[in-house]
């Protein structure tokens, strides 16, 4: 890979998130993901996405201990790769959030894990997990947000570091919204991220594999961070109307 | 659930007060708010710990800081 | 005590470093020729195009024919030539391979503006008000654009020139209306009444003798020409504007005027359709005295870089050797005397922001304190900042405020603490009369850092005052706080000086002699009521003990102690007696107010051991001659370096000569205040103190010793450890070596010791501790 073109996916892609979650690659773990299932109630059978489902541990959590038919999809073909070598009977896809290969109200529920802030063009997914949702369909989503202020270009990281797509509260309540969401429960698991840091530093001896990651500049990376202070949660959303081009303004 | 953050131990450790061999346990180890799991030798009966140096000055070390943001 | 937000914006706004250099405020439109001029250097003209054009509508015209004010406020001038600014912007538009930056439009507006003439302020008028999405129809009498600077001559102003510079109008879609004079009469394209109506906004621009038109329709001034603000451009019709060379008239021609007219005019009809106050905040429009300051140390005086074919301009090699001659003004005076401020690539302004941004926010990332934590407070940023501002007064404000919302790494300075601790406690502290006397006119305040140094130098000192000083000389041991106040700790550094002022009003309220430099600083800044002098002022007034002689012929260097930076008086002091013992000294250049800190000031060598060790590195190359100092803790720091230093008692009391000796480790600085009270009681004072006699011999090897300084775990650590272990027998044996693995948690740390028995001998194999707590 060529030096300076650090991107999510090579941190995601080189399994060190993996061991470092508990063989699932995010703050939280399938703590959260359990705790979203309890909520929206779905019955069995029902069809849920995974986005960002990296190596299908989600997706299998899903298929057996709630019963649901789940997929997932990934942009990372290795990740998937690696997925399918490990339970071949898992329904594991290449395609990216933004172009998702399911057909109109397909689903009842859309995972979005860990996975929305390393996303380029979170308008276009958003309008897109619309899309696939049925009518009071339910959109769940954990990732990293801005506490104090959001980061901005000047700050200097690579557009796709997931550092770089934080935003804060009030940016994701406006994007949902436009898309045609109505959050229901929004919930912060802040600590769930300083012990995901603990465990980082227990598999990997440091954070500084992480900062790395983030840009060539661990002090750049440091720097964003202190500005917008990052803190963990969980949504959960329905989809309340169909989405239409145009809804959105200018970011 | 704890982290395994020791290698194997080859040496025999006995707790001095309990004359027991120390064996491969949980522990857990806080600072600064955090709170985890790690496996470490312990005694059996007393329940004493034995924090190896590689692990106080390498790992350990780490946890500290970021949890102070020194 | 939250930090005050204006207070923040007071010291960022007095660092200087932001601001332009002369050519750049010196310059009506505020071009960026330093920038441009370090393109040029990196010999990228394509680069330094692109600035000009940033700046400049038309680069090639101006390139040519500007009146170059920036040249006569250059600061090269003053050693030697200006830099040829103006021949560089040629050299940029000659020598770029693109041919000119891509404009970036605005989102279209609706308003339409008229422009009359079309030299250059109007030209600048159309180009900034169509790149800001205006709609521009420009109306010229002759049947081309900009007559005048065509009649310029080929080789002062090439027609190519003006073409090449004039075709961007076509991109930004400019109405250009040729043969159309606007004015009165049946073959003028519009009057002036009819643009008004038409658009909302219209823009004069037509020449010295243009006005006449519209002498009727607008109001005249004294000249007779039309009136016009200099600095709104505004006319006695609110919706008209005009500038130009009619404005400045009967002043000549200026390209540079012409074009800063009409760059601020736009700013006006802006403000008009905003419906904003047309004069407010335009104190740095046009040219201004800028604050910055750059230092011409060390430049040599060089004449401008001569043209082969000067109708050529520079060739490329002649315009990157007068670009090398460009002095690339900025300030940076504290980074250059100062590793902390250097260590991390930026300046006092950009700290102080991100300090405060770290305080308000305070984040759980590594090193996100070690800008906070790296400074030594000494005050020499202030001292050559040519504002003043002082980096360590913020930094100790700072370090407060983060204490006192408890985001202060509890690690960073929790050894240095401790060590104060120990110097206020039972087995250091004491505060008595002169043996034989009970009442003191003088008080003897060692410091804690000498007696950990060098205890036996104490004990001769109280001797000799009390011999040459009547009225009792009582003595205090411990601590002046000074670490507190470094590490924020406000708090525990008041209660440690008013523990100090209690002690001296029990013993009478005498006048205090400190030793130590920092004592002396923070009981003048802290404890104003306690008179206090020097101990070297003292000496040369009393007189020094029979055993001073000077040591050997040769020259030592003075390092005055950091703390004394304002301190002529203990300075000249210590100067003084280096003359009397006859000791042959040189001055360091860098020496008395501009002194630097040897690494412990403000705990630095706990917050940043690395910046701490560049800072002795640095110090110690600045003189071959061994150095002498009077304070401690800077002697121990260079001679830990390798460097020769002597403290000035070497001197005066005529022992611990060896200028290469190691300061004592850690452990060895706690005995060695305990040691030196224990002899002080006996000694002086003919008590009986008992020693508790340690139960076993504790062996150290060198190895262990070194492992014990680098991770600051103290002798008297190991042995709680060991005495904790073997009194309630909590050890682990490790079978194939027969050591024993033991631990102890005093209070915050826990230490673990690996040792063996040997019957009354304990030898100590390893050791090291941890904060966390672990069961």
């Amino acid at each position: 890979m060529p030096a300076g073109a650090c991107t999510a996916s090579r941190l995601y892609e080189s399994g060190m998130l993996e061991k470092a979650a508990g063989g699932v690659m995010r703050p939280g773990g399938l703590e959260l993901t359990a705790r979203a299932m309890d909520y929206c109630a779905f019955a069995a059978g029902a069809n849920l996405v995974d986005v960002g489902c990296g190596a299908g541990l989600t997706v299998e959590f899903l298929r057996e201990a709630y019963g649901l038919n789940a997929m997932g999809f990934d942009s990372s073909s290795v990740i998937v790769e690696r997925g399918l070598h490990r339970n071949p009977q898992l329904p594991l896809r290449q395609a990216s959030g933004e172009n998702l290969p399911l057909a109109d109200g397909a689903m009842d529920g859309v995972l979005v894990e860990c996975v929305l802030s390393a996303m380029a063009d979170k308008q276009r997914a958003m309008a897109e997990f619309n899309r696939v949702l049925g009518l009071g369909g339910r959109l769940i989503v954990t990732d990293l947000y801005a506490r104090q202020s959001a980061v901005t270009s000047e700050m200097g990281l690579p557009a796709t570091s997931c550092l770089a797509g934080m935003k804060t509260r009030e940016q994701l309540g406006l994007l949902l919204k436009e898309a045609g969401f109505s959050i229901e429960v929004w919930k912060d698991h802040t600590p769930k991220l300083s012990e995901f840091v603990i465990r980082m530093i227990m598999e990997h001896g440091s954070m500084q594999p992480f900062w790395e990651c983030q840009n060539s500049d661990a002090r750049l990376v440091q720097g964003a961070i202190k500005a917008s202070k990052p803190g963990y949660f969980l949504l959960i959303a329905r989809k309340t109307r169909e989405f239409a081009e145009g809804d959105s303004h200018e970011w | 659930m704890a982290y395994k953050v020791i290698e194997p131990e080859t040496r025999k450790l006995v707790c001095n007060k309990c004359q027991q061999e120390l064996v491969l346990a949980e522990a857990e180890a806080s600072y600064l708010g955090a709170k985890f799991e790690i496996e470490l030798m312990k005694c059996p009966k007393c329940g004493l710990v034995y924090v190896p140096g590689s692990l106080a000055t390498g790992k350990m070390e780490q946890v500290e800081l970021s949890r102070e943001d020194k | 005590m939250l930090m005050d937000r204006q207070r923040v914006r007071d010291r960022e706004n007095q660092c200087i470093q932001e601001q332009p250099p002369t050519c750049t405020a010196t310059c009506p439109i505020h071009v960026d020729a330093r920038g441009m001029i370090a393109s040029i250097r990196k010999k990228d003209f394509s680069a330094a195009f692109a600035i000009l054009n940033r700046f400049v509508p038309y680069p090639r015209i101006i390139s040519r024919i500007c009146e170059h004010p920036c040249q006569g406020e250059c600061k090269r001038n003053e050693v030697g030539e200006t830099i040829q600014i103006n021949a560089l912007e040629r050299a940029a538009v000659d020598y770029s391979t693109k041919r000119a930056s891509g404009i970036t439009f605005s989102s279209r507006k609706t308003q339409r503006i008229a422009i009359v003439g079309s030299g250059l302020s109007s030209l600048t008028v159309a180009f900034d008000l169509a790149t800001k999405g205006f709609s521009v129809v420009l109306f010229e009498a002759a049947d081309r654009l900009a007559g005048r600077l065509r009649e310029l001559g080929e080789e002062r102003l090439p027609q190519q020139a003006i073409d090449d510079d004039l075709a961007v109008l076509k991109d930004l879609s400019v109405e250009v209306r040729l043969n159309a004079r606007v004015g009165e009469g049946a073959d003028a394209a519009a009057s002036l009444s009819a643009l008004t109506e038409e658009f909302d906004a219209v823009y004069l621009g037509a020449g010295p003798d243009g006005a006449a038109s519209f002498a009727h329709e607008l109001a005249l001034n004294e000249g007779g020409r039309i009136a016009i603000d200099s600095l709104t451009f505004a006319t006695s019709n609110p919706k008209v504007f005009a500038g130009g060379s009619q404005r400045y008239a009967p002043a000549a021609f200026s390209a540079i005027t012409s074009m800063y007219d009409g760059r601020y005019a736009v700013l006006s009809i802006e403000r008009l359709f905003q419906k904003a106050s047309l004069s407010a905040n335009r104190d740095q429009q046009g040219a201004f005295a800028t604050k910055l300051f750059t230092s011409l140390k060390g430049i040599a005086p060089a004449g401008a870089t001569l043209m082969a074919v000067p109708e050529q301009g520079y060739s490329r090699e002649e315009a990157i050797a007068e670009a090398e001659r460009c002095i690339h003004c900025e300030c940076l005076e504290c980074v250059k005397v100062c590793e902390y401020l250097a260590a991390f690539k930026s300046y006092p302004k950009r700290y102080i922001r991100e300090l405060y941004n770290n305080y308000c926010i305070v984040l759980g990332v590594h090193m996100a304190n070690k800008l906070l934590n790296s400074c030594a407070e000494c005050g020499l940023c202030g001292t050559v900042c040519p504002e003043k501002l002082d980096m360590g007064d913020y930094i100790r404000y700072t370090r407060q405020a983060t204490v006192e919302i408890d985001k202060m790494p509890p690690s960073v300075h929790a050894f240095a603490l401790r060590d104060m601790a120990f110097s206020t406690g039972e087995q250091f502290a004491l505060a008595r009369h002169q043996p034989g006397h009970d009442a003191s006119r003088y008080v003897f305040y060692p410091g804690c850092q000498l007696s950990a140094s060098s205890p036996n130098q104490v004990f001769r000192l109280y001797e000799h005052l009390q011999q040459k000083l009547e009225g009792g000389v009582g003595l205090m041991l411990g601590c002046c706080g000074a670490p507190a106040d470094w590490s924020g700790r406000e708090n525990l550094f008041k209660e440690t000086i008013a523990a100090v002022q209690k002690q001296w009003q029990g013993l009478g309220s005498p006048q205090v002699i400190t030793a130590c430099s920092s004592c002396y600083r923070a009981f003048k800044n802290f404890a104003p009521t306690m008179p206090i002098e020097s101990l070297w002022t003292v000496l040369d007034q009393v007189g020094l003990p029979a055993s001073a002689t000077p040591r050997a012929a040769k020259t030592v260097a003075i390092h005055d102690a950091c703390a004394t930076r304002h301190d002529n008086g203990v300075q000249d002091s210590v100067r003084h007696l280096l003359e009397k013992l006859g000791v042959q000294v040189t001055e360091l250049e860098d020496n008395r107010s501009l002194t630097t800190c040897c690494g412990y000031g403000g705990l630095m060598s706990f917050g940043n051991p690395e910046v701490a060790e560049k800072v002795i590195d640095r110090r110690v190359q600045e003189s071959e001659a061994d150095y002498l100092t009077y304070c401690a803790m800077c002697r121990d720091n260079f001679a830990g370096k390798g460097k020769r230093s002597y403290h000035l008692l070497d001197l005066i009391c005529g022992d611990e000569d060896d200028p290469a000796r190691k300061g004592p480790g850690y452990s060895q600085r706690h005995e060695n205040r305990a040691k030196l009270k224990t002899r002080l009681l006996r000694e002086m004072w003919g008590e009986n103190v008992v020693e508790e006699k340690e139960p076993y011999e504790l062996i150290i090897t060198p190895e262990v010793a070194q492992l014990m300084e680098k991770r600051m775990i103290m002798v008297e650590d190991m042995r709680k450890v060991i005495a904790h272990a073997e009194s309630t027998g909590e050890k682990i044996l490790d079978t194939t070596t027969g050591r024993f693995l033991a631990a102890f948690r005093p209070v915050s740390v826990t230490y673990w010791v690996e040792y063996s028995v040997e019957g009354t001998k304990i030898v100590a194999y390893d050791v090291y501790s941890h904060r966390m707590e672990v069961r």
